[in-house]
């Protein structure tokens, strides 16, 4: 078990989370106030929970596992995971609210359903996608937490399991975006002063980022480039990932619905790049103590766990040899909770939302009254926390592998229609569900044969050039032009009533 | 170059400027000769160019988008 000083920080950072949970409760008067915050974020409070919502387990774990695994041919994914920001906002955020703000949109599947007229079948087409792939980052989210636990205090994984997910579950289901929101800027900012004390401090024990460098050019030259020569992270992979990760995180759902929830459209002037610095920064950092990792253990520092996803332990062993303070140790451990329950309380909040809003009040029952609604979603966040805690119980080999999936998932099904919804206005309802379910069956697909390494019709699916999801993202444009030029066009008074057209804003 | 530049800053003190001016060259140069010295921190020149480049590319793209949005019509 941890020392007695780790267990009393870590109980006080889950008891802040909770009383975030029962202040935000109080500020719950409807749906909207839960699933929206009321419309009412400020700047900051965006921003973070924007960088919150994206910086998930991966970020502190997978990537410093991945930079541990794989050096620098992997150092794009810190450059387009932050610019995911970017992207949501001005390529989806700025239309979308502009629209919301007469329409009262309170999920992005009221936006498809108006902009395509589809009031059912593609608002429910894309809330069971959304729920599914959802599904699968979560599942992701909890192994993280469980590392961490485990790591903290030595418990058993099911244990582990359990811990996190009341936690989480408990602010996230009691205060709904409020909590989130507001529990994701005290956790960003713990993220971001905690990675740029520490990860230097990782760096500077291995012997300063030159000779991490040089050290890695020794065991292989190959680590030290900007890609590799063929096969992941070669060219035409990094150019697949940068859509997977710019575009796949910037349209994802439980991303996507935050620019929603802003209190006036001026915040996203600026909010693209301080997002983009501020947590570029924090990923950059996590990625060379990843390589700081891969030194220390090559030197004998330390040795990891001899666990399936051991790389994923890099960098909590890195802090634990840096800074041989137990108070410090317990700190990071905060520290790195706070990355991975940022993004799942968002998650789970968006299933919640997609079940009881979309789901129930907008297809089920248009009739039911608010108050039923609210107390759906509250019931459908507590279900999605146990089904992916059960889910989570046997982790993947390696956590970014996972999430990849959920991202690549996300990216297959829902830029397209959004994308062609917001600036083609030949782009149909029919197109729109031909390449939804397209996108969403292919990215299952070619997940399901590049994990488990088919070799099927002649291919071999663990050695394709590309992320196997933009094969799915190409049959879903292909889907969507085809079947939106066949069919008949969307009425020209939604259109409008949409913004539909080849720019980002009127001014 | 520097010097010109500053001819058209009339309203500030210009001796704190050129100052200022100084320190930024000298933090510069340092940084500079510091890569330099280290072979660019360990790295091939190909690794600093690429990432460097497209961060730069991004910052400003991102930073023209901050400049000229002016919200909704």
């Amino acid at each position: 078990m941890a020392d007695i000083g780790t267990i009393v920080i870590v109980t006080l950072y889950f008891l802040a989370m909770l009383g975030i949970g029962i202040w935000a409760s109080k500020k719950i008067k409807n749906t909207e106030d839960y699933l929206v915050a009321g419309r009412q974020l400020g700047f900051w409070v965006f921003v973070l929970l924007m960088i919150g919502t994206v910086c998930s387990g991966m970020s502190l774990l997978g990537v410093s596992g991945l930079g541990y695994k794989a050096g620098w041919p992997t150092i794009w994914e810190q450059i387009f995971v932050p610019l995911s920001i970017g992207v949501c906002v001005i390529f989806f955020g700025v239309k979308l609210h502009n629209v919301a703000r007469t329409s009262g949109y309170v999920t992005v599947q009221d936006y498809l359903a108006h902009r395509y007229e589809s009031p059912t079948a593609l608002r429910s087409l894309s809330a069971v996608a959304g729920i599914i792939v959802s599904l699968i980052y979560l599942v992701g989210q909890y192994t993280a937490i469980s590392i961490v636990l485990i790591w903290i205090f030595q418990v058993p994984l099911w244990l582990a399991l359990v811990i996190a997910t009341l936690v989480t579950m408990a602010y996230t289901a009691i205060g709904g975006l409020y909590a989130v929101a507001w529990a994701s800027l005290i956790q960003a900012i713990i993220l971001i002063v905690g990675v740029l004390v520490m990860a230097p401090l990782i760096i500077w024990y291995a012997g300063g980022f030159t000779h991490v460098n040089e050290f890695m050019a020794t065991i292989n030259p190959n680590l030290v480039m900007p890609w590799n020569p063929s096969g992941a992270f070669a060219l035409p992979y990094i150019f697949s990932f940068a859509i997977l990760l710019g575009l796949g995180l910037a349209c994802a759902p439980h991303v996507i619905n935050n620019v929603l929830a802003i209190k006036d459209v001026k915040y996203f002037k600026w909010a693209p790049i301080v997002a983009f610095v501020l947590y570029g920064a924090v990923m950059f950092l996590l990625k060379f103590s990843g390589f700081a990792g891969l030194v220390m253990v090559k030197e004998g520092v330390f040795t990891l766990p001899t666990v399936a996803n051991a790389q994923d332990f890099v960098i909590l062993y890195g802090i634990q040899n840096a800074m041989p303070i137990l108070a410090l140790w317990a700190i990071f451990a905060v520290i790195v909770l706070a990355a991975v329950m940022s993004t799942t309380d968002r998650l789970m909040l968006t299933i919640g939302a997609m079940v009881s809003w979309d789901l129930y009040k907008k297809v089920l029952r248009p009739n039911a009254d608010d108050k039923s609604v609210l107390l759906l979603s509250k019931i459908v966040v507590v279900l999605s926390a146990f089904v992916t805690m059960v889910l989570a119980i046997n982790p993947p080999e390696m956590l970014a592998i996972l999430i990849w999936m959920g991202i690549g998932t996300m990216l297959a099904t829902f830029a397209v229609p959004l994308l062609a919804g917001l600036y083609w206005r030949s782009a149909t309802r029919q197109g729109a569900l031909a390449s939804m379910s397209l996108g969403l069956v292919f990215a299952l697909v070619f997940g399901f044969l590049n994990y488990f390494k088919v070799k099927a019709l002649g291919i071999d699916f663990a050695t394709i050039p590309l992320h196997f999801s933009f094969y799915a993202f190409v049959i879903s444009i292909v889907a969507m032009i085809v079947v939106s030029l066949a069919t008949r066009k969307t009425s020209e008074k939604v259109l409008d009533e949409t913004q539909t057209g080849w720019y980002i804003s009127k001014q | 170059m520097i010097w010109n530049i500053q001819e058209g800053y009339g309203s500030f003190n210009r001796r704190e400027e050129c100052q200022n001016s100084r320190f930024a060259s000298i933090v510069f140069y340092v940084i500079v000769a510091h890569l330099i010295r280290n072979k660019m921190l360990g790295l091939p020149d190909i690794t600093v160019y690429a990432v460097t480049g497209v961060v730069a590319i991004i910052i400003l793209a991102l930073l023209y988008w901050g400049l000229t949005f002016r919200g909704h019509d």
